[in-house]
């Protein structure tokens, strides 16, 4: 189920929302946690009813997982307990997602062709299976405690999260659960849905519209027709802002569902095209990804403990299986690797500006266009098709291509390109839905991550704020009740979300 | 926060039956920015404006519109050529509707019903049929979710503001019955640009055999000679696809309609233009002569 199609949202979300309000005051907060736990098991069945039985298998064996962690006689014991609970939940990921890309690979070496027919990727398995590696890891490291089943099946599984994240941490959301204090509350509605409707419209009129003029192009690549300069870079900036607003309103509506039930779940994107440096930019992308592979990859592989060689090792290594964990494929590879590089360029080139002028970077301006357009040109890997295609796109953004000398017949319009200037200007200068809604306190922070910090406003600057920030007054309302009404102008030509496919 | 939910909703609801509004008011007064309706709104305005008695009518979509040239077929047959081509989008709805508004003001010699070889197997253009209907109440007959679709789409609303907007401030842009084609197809986007590279007989689609015999019926009715060609298909393509056209055939045959002997014509790769099933523009004329051979037989003396 979409959470931009109209069953989702005139059925589910209200069925679901009346559920909750009526289980918690009819028979208590466990009722209500079990019915958002039927009601994100009848969300997943509406893909394929049969994967809820691996969801259902997943949680049950990482459950049974923590429970013999928690009852281990020994540090040995706990250790090869987590050891295995990390392997099963790796092996099932990895034989979803990464068998047939495995055998077709060495299929390929060996010149045989060896592929696993039918195997489908069950949706949104890339994400809880991090949630549960995260809860084991952190019981077997005593950083958290067992959870109840209960919270332990909710957390993992509540829809809103389910499918393509925030992979939101046990810490952030369990203990949530046991607050008390969660339930329907007409702030929490105003704001869940005003959030909702700000991700709706992301996704459904900038995203969609993005995608039509950057596919094509694309598509053409992909089957061998030469790109020209203009053609390359403007289906190049138009993907860029489509897998941005795409992803990031995906997350949007992700956290304005959580706070409309009462949960606050963590905010994934902060304004990253505004980064001034690659490693900022990992600070505000698909911030929940991020900050799970510095503690669960990165650190564990040493971080930046054994000097620099090493730390640079292991930023290729994060970032090239950040990189495959998107897809199985080389192209994404190449994306996280290339981003890897970027990585270890600017460390070194850090090092340089310490040592010539004094930590002087580059001029802020400056800094940030150049990170934009490292951040462009590797989105061609990962939405390119296959390599050919990667490196013909590239070789027409160096102007290999020639200015406009491509045979496709393809042309360039007035209104998409004012479109292209006015999305890129919001993405550029405009606050992001969180900055926006600070004053309902959407979204929570990473520690790490300062761009997912906001603070709220003092309650006097009402007026002085104006349209910047947003407050539960009507004009807001109506400012909220056009965007959902504009983004449900597409309900009859829903298109999927990029990350589902991850 | 009461009050803002309620006005949140409110508005919410407002601005989607507003924007509804005016994309139905546009399309059914054929000012939408979609070249499609203004495409449309050329045809009705031709056959208000046309003599209907005694002319060859000839239905269809893009293929018709890039295979015959008007008065080049006109002079061929030596007597009044109405092409009423629209596109894809309208299908055999277009045909249905643009004929019934023919037939309140005349009766013409022959209906040619001309469209690309894979229409039988197209979704029913429920669209097409709804922006074409003669009278508003028609749309009754329509499925909900199909109006819906029509009048409460992202692209229906910009089609009608950018026509509203050119209603307001310009001057409509005339529209000729010939295609404006893109590039013609080369040798290697050949693999890009076709559709399907082979039709199969299962791909006929019930429903649209359907909308096909709501306009053979009419034909009956009024007691009109109805024929039905196939345009031309790259020939790739037309070679291995003999087992769905036989099919095709004998299901629009079963309509009422005959199939014109000899259609689809199979086009060398030279000879396609933008699309698997258009001819290259400076092609249309020779296209003309040669399917006026292949219709004449067809046609009352």
């Amino acid at each position: 189920m979409l959470f931009t199609s109209p069953i989702f949202l005139l059925l589910f979300v209200p069925i679901v929302l009346a559920g909750y309000e009526f289980a918690q005051r009819s028979f208590g907060r466990n009722a209500a946690i079990a019915w958002l736990f039927a009601s994100s098991l009848f969300f997943y069945a509406w893909w394929k009813p049969v994967f809820v039985l691996l969801l259902l298998a997943s949680l049950f064996a990482n459950y049974v997982a923590l429970r013999l962690i928690t009852a281990a006689p020994s540090v040995l014991a706990t250790r090869a307990v987590v050891a295995a609970g990390v392997v099963f939940n790796l092996g099932l990921l990895g034989y979803f997602k990464y068998a047939n890309f495995f055998l077709d690979n060495v299929g390929a070496l060996v010149g045989q062709s060896w592929h696993i027919e039918g195997l489908v990727l069950p949706i949104g398995i890339s994400f809880f299976t991090f949630q549960q590696v995260a809860m084991l890891v952190d019981v077997g490291a005593g950083r958290a405690r067992m959870p109840k089943a209960l919270d332990y099946v909710f957390f993992v599984s509540f829809f809103p999260q389910l499918i393509a994240g925030p992979i939101v941490r046990h810490d952030e959301l369990i203990p949530q659960v046991g607050s008390g204090t969660r339930g329907l509350t007409q702030e929490n509605l105003g704001v869940g849905i005003t959030v909702f409707a700000v991700g709706l419209a992301k996704k459904m009129v900038v995203a969609d519209s993005m995608a039509v003029h950057a596919s094509p192009i694309f598509n053409a690549a992909a089957h061998g027709i030469p790109l020209d300069f203009v053609l390359s870079w403007y289906a190049a900036l138009a993907y860029t802002l489509q897998i941005y607003f795409d992803f990031s309103g995906y997350s949007d509506m992700a956290v304005g569902l959580g706070r409309m039930f009462g949960f606050n779940l963590p905010i994934n994107f902060a304004s990253p095209y505004k980064a001034r440096s690659i490693a900022d930019f990992w600070r505000r992308w698909h911030i929940t990804l991020s900050r799970f592979l510095r503690d669960y990859l990165y650190i564990p592989l040493g971080g930046n403990r054994y000097g620099e060689n090493r730390r640079l090792v292991n930023l290729m290594i994060t970032m090239g299986l950040g990189g495959i964990w998107h897809g199985a494929g080389w192209n994404f590879a190449i994306w996280g690797l290339l981003h890897g590089l970027y990585l270890v360029v600017e460390r070194w080139w850090t090092g340089v500006s310490q040592t010539r002028n004094g930590g002087r970077g580059l001029p802020r301006g400056m800094a940030r266009l150049l990170t934009l357009l490292c951040v462009v040109f590797a989105w061609v890997p990962f939405r390119a098709a296959d390599l050919d295609a990667t490196l013909s796109v590239w070789s027409a953004m160096v102007g290999l291509g020639g200015l406009a000398d491509s045979p496709l017949d393809y042309k360039l319009k007035a209104v998409p390109i004012i479109m292209l200037v006015v999305f890129w200007g919001v993405s550029l200068a405009a606050p992001n839905t969180y900055q926006w809604m600070r004053r309902g306190r959407a979204g929570t922070g990473s520690h790490g991550y300062p761009a997912t910090f906001i603070d709220a406003p003092d309650t006097h600057d009402d007026v002085r704020s104006g349209w910047s920030t947003w407050r539960p007054a009507p004009g807001f309302a109506v400012v909220a009740g056009c965007l959902l009404a504009l983004s449900a102008l597409r309900f009859f030509s829903l298109s999927e979300f990029i990350y589902f496919q991850f | 926060m009461r009050v803002y939910l309620r006005t949140l909703l409110l508005s919410a609801v407002l601005a989607w039956l507003a924007a509804g509004t005016v994309v139905f008011f546009a399309f059914q007064n054929g000012i939408a920015g979609l070249k499609t309706v203004r495409m449309l709104n050329h045809q009705i305005q031709k056959i208000a404006a046309s003599e209907i008695d005694g002319s060859i009518l000839l239905l269809g979509d893009s293929t018709l519109r890039a295979s015959i040239v008007t008065e080049t077929y006109s002079d061929l047959v030596g007597r009044p050529v109405l092409n009423l081509g629209l596109n894809g989008g309208y299908g055999y709805a277009g045909d249905l509707n643009l004929l019934r508004r023919a037939l309140d003001r005349g009766t013409p010699d022959t209906v040619v019903l001309f469209h690309s070889t894979d229409m039988i197997t197209r979704r029913v253009a429920y669209q097409g049929f709804a922006q074409s209907v003669p009278s508003v109440e028609e749309l009754a007959e329509l499925p909900v979710v199909e109006v819906l679709r029509l009048y409460f789409s992202f692209d229906g609303l910009f089609a009608a503001v950018t026509g509203l907007t050119r209603w307001i401030f310009s001057e409509s842009e005339p529209f000729a019955d010939g295609l404006e084609q893109g590039q013609a197809m080369t040798a290697m986007d050949v693999g890009v640009r076709i559709r399907r590279s082979r039709y199969l007989p299962n791909e006929i689609n019930a429903e649209k055999v359907a909308f096909l015999a709501r306009v053979t019926a009419l034909c009956r009715e009024h007691d009109l000679r109805c024929v039905y060609a196939h345009g031309p298909l790259y020939d790739e393509v037309c070679r291995v696809s003999e087992e769905y056209f036989t099919e095709a055939n004998r299901v629009i045959e079963a309509t009422g309609v005959p199939v014109v002997v000899g259609t689809p014509y199979c086009m060398p790769l030279s000879e396609v233009g933008d699309s698997e099933d258009h001819p290259a523009t400076p092609l249309a004329a020779r296209y003309t002569r040669r399917y006026h051979r292949l219709l004449e037989p067809y046609l009352g003396r």
